[in-house]
């Protein structure tokens, strides 16, 4: 080798950071890159053949087959009622709190979260059931907006999570495991967000102005019979998943149907929307695709280059604990996350990482949940934060400046980074339900 | 234009896209033969995406229809679990040129969301030549992957020991159509700095 390895990789890293500042699409970055490192590090054009067809060989994984299948299933009860019942159900029972429609949106995102496994579904669900009201009753835009991006982020990391299943391919760790991991994070970070947004409005008001519509319990109790569908469906879902009668991309199939089949039965869904929704299914599928593609190809030239080996060496040796190591990458995964989609963090990163969680004695299944709590918070962080453009798209431009978005969105970045501490002091919180799981 | 209006709809919400700026001239922009080519390849990417989104409801259907027939009568199909992962490669790589010009494929915009419109034509210019270059190499690689299982015969290893060329030409379809899309975007980027674009129709930038 002419040049030291970390040489090689800092070139790498620092070329990729100009293309995709220069607005080339990630997975078109990645594969370009590639492209290039396969002409030097490989005689001729010998390195272009692999490099290219890597991608093909991960694609090729029985797992990656519920990703279209959980987006499609997203987009489905996206555009049934089943969100709108929910949310309804919701409504009546938090409404009375301070800042009741914020909590109620974040509790919303959470339930939705488990029958959605992809951020943006899961924030336009969120954002077009409640934006509407939150903005009625005079929230302030700022917050109501980060309330929203912050709910739809949970989609990912409550189970079913797509994000969960391309670490998981990576990692060969099982999904069901991953997505038990995920589940009690989830609930901790909805119950801090609760907290904040009770506390914050009891000390200013004005934020939130306060309901004086009051359900009776009777009311309250009654209007539950309508969550039955999302009901069945997350029982679908996890329940054949944990019982063992399926596998994840099984039940991602049954539960796909079942949202049809609902869906149909209810009138919601007519030849003309599925159209649409079948478009917007294969978008992100193609997306998330091309990514796999691109970032297989990256990852294939950073370990032939022998650049990922040099790396864990050089990370072994220098003798340092695992916990300074992991919050290393956290901070690493914080500042990609502020720039890059969270499927394209994952890819391109798990294949570098995992030789040195290994060699450290790392719980992958413990890291896998700290790095997707930080792909939350990196949805929703500035400049970049997937979730808070899809909150702007969803209402007209003015109502909603960007800055006041990402003020709004501080917040509750800050309460994704303690959730991630609190899931690093206390590593059970993540690993407990997998443990059990995986007894059973 | 009216192609795109049906792409804003296809998701309710507007992602951070590579390229409004041409997006918003759409294609009609391109002068003389080329510009009508462009209209048939693109409306043909749409009709190739749309079918991948009906191979996911294939997929959705033959693994449900999998799992009653293990759990009704006892018997899996031998067929599902191999030709499901078949049809991801084709739905990733038959909707790939469909997406960009739908704004699918994510990209960083921090820096080019605000540029001059000549400086952002330039931009995409180069860019464009990247990712050509890239889809070109990725074709012309598939293509020799695809023609090594036609002439060698290559076979799947598992139950179903079908001929693999079909699933090695999807990358080669992909590919290509992708790099025709770059292509598309290189020329319409060349037009906006030549001023063959008409510049009125610039909308909001």
């Amino acid at each position: 080798m002419i040049m030291e390895w970390y040489w090689i990789l800092f070139i790498l890293v620092g070329s990729l950071c100009v293309l995709l500042f220069m607005g080339l699409p990630v997975a078109f970055s990645l594969g370009f890159l590639s492209m290039i490192s396969a002409l030097v590090f490989w005689p001729g054009t010998e390195g272009l053949y692999g490099v290219a067809l890597a991608g093909y060989g991960h694609m090729g994984n029985y797992t990656l087959v519920c990703v279209p299948l959980f987006i499609l299933m997203a987009q489905v009860v996206m555009h049934s009622r089943m969100g709108a019942d929910t949310y309804d159900v919701a409504d009546r029972f938090l409404r009375n709190l301070p800042g009741g429609l914020g909590i109620t949106s974040a509790v919303f995102g959470a339930i939705f979260g488990a029958v959605c496994g992809a951020s943006t579904a899961g924030t336009a669900t969120v954002g077009l059931l409640s934006l509407p009201e939150m903005e009625k009753r005079k929230y302030q835009p700022g917050m109501a907006g980060a309330i929203v991006a912050f709910a739809g982020a949970l989609s990912i990391l409550i189970p079913p999570s797509v994000i969960l299943i391309l670490y998981g391919t990576l990692a060969n760790e099982s999904i069901g495991a991953l997505f038990a991991g995920g589940f009690l994070p989830g609930i901790l970070m909805t119950i801090l967000a609760i907290l904040y947004i009770a506390i914050r409005v009891k000390l200013n008001p004005a934020l939130a102005p306060r309901e004086d519509v009051r359900f009776t319990w009777r009311e309250k109790f009654t209007s539950l019979w309508k969550v039955w569908a999302l009901l069945l469906l997350v029982l679908l879902l996890l329940g054949t998943i944990y019982t063992g009668v399926a596998t994840p991309t099984e039940a991602s199939a049954i539960a796909c149907l079942a949202v049809f089949v609902i869906a149909f039965a209810k009138r919601t869904m007519n030849f003309q929307l599925l159209r649409k929704v079948l478009l917007a299914t294969v978008k992100t599928t193609t997306m998330i695709g091309w990514i796999i593609i691109g970032a297989t190809s990256f990852g294939y030239v950073i370990i032939y280059s022998g650049c990922a080996a040099s790396l864990t060496d050089w990370v072994v040796s220098m003798d340092v604990s695992p916990t300074t190591v992991v919050v290393v990458l956290m901070v690493g995964f914080i500042i990609m996350g502020m720039f890059l989609d969270p499927a394209a963090i994952v890819m391109m990163t798990t294949p570098i990482i995992l030789p040195i969680l290994l060699a450290l004695d790392i719980n992958v299944l413990w890291f896998g949940i700290l790095m997707t709590i930080n792909m939350c918070a990196g949805n929703i962080s500035p400049p970049m934060g997937l979730n808070l453009y899809i909150v702007k798209g969803l209402v007209p431009a003015e109502s909603m400046p960007m800055k006041a978005l990402f003020w709004g969105a501080f917040p509750f970045m800050l309460i994704d980074f303690a959730t991630i501490a609190l899931v690093m002091i206390f590593p059970a919180i993540a690993t407990w339900l997998p443990s059990l799981v995986i007894a059973a | 234009m009216e192609r795109q209006e049906k792409h804003h709809l296809a998701s309710p919400f507007t992602l951070p896209q590579f390229g409004e700026n041409v997006m918003n001239n759409g294609t009609n922009n391109t002068p003389g033969g080329f510009g009508k080519f462009m209209d048939v390849i693109s409306r043909f990417d749409e009709r190739l995406a749309e079918f991948a989104g009906w191979i996911v409801i294939v997929m959705m259907v033959t693994i449900s229809y999998d799992v009653a027939m293990r759990y009704i009568f006892g018997m899996p199909t031998t067929w599902s679990f191999e030709i499901n992962r078949y049809m991801l490669i084709l739905v990733v790589f038959f909707s790939g040129a469909w997406a960009l010009p739908a704004g699918g494929h994510v990209a960083v915009d921090i820096f080019t969301e605000h540029m001059e419109r000549r400086r952002g034509a330039i931009l995409e210019i180069i860019t464009s030549i990247m990712a050509l270059l890239y889809m070109i190499s990725f074709f012309f690689e598939s293509t020799v992957f695809a023609w090594d299982a036609w002439e060698g015969g290559v076979r799947s290893t598992e139950y179903l020991a079908w001929p693999l060329w079909p699933m090695r030409t999807f990358l080669v379809i992909g590919s290509f159509f992708l790099a025709m899309e770059f292509l598309f975007r290189l020329v319409r980027n060349i037009a906006i700095l030549t001023g063959t674009a008409q510049t009125e129709s610039q909308g909001g930038r």
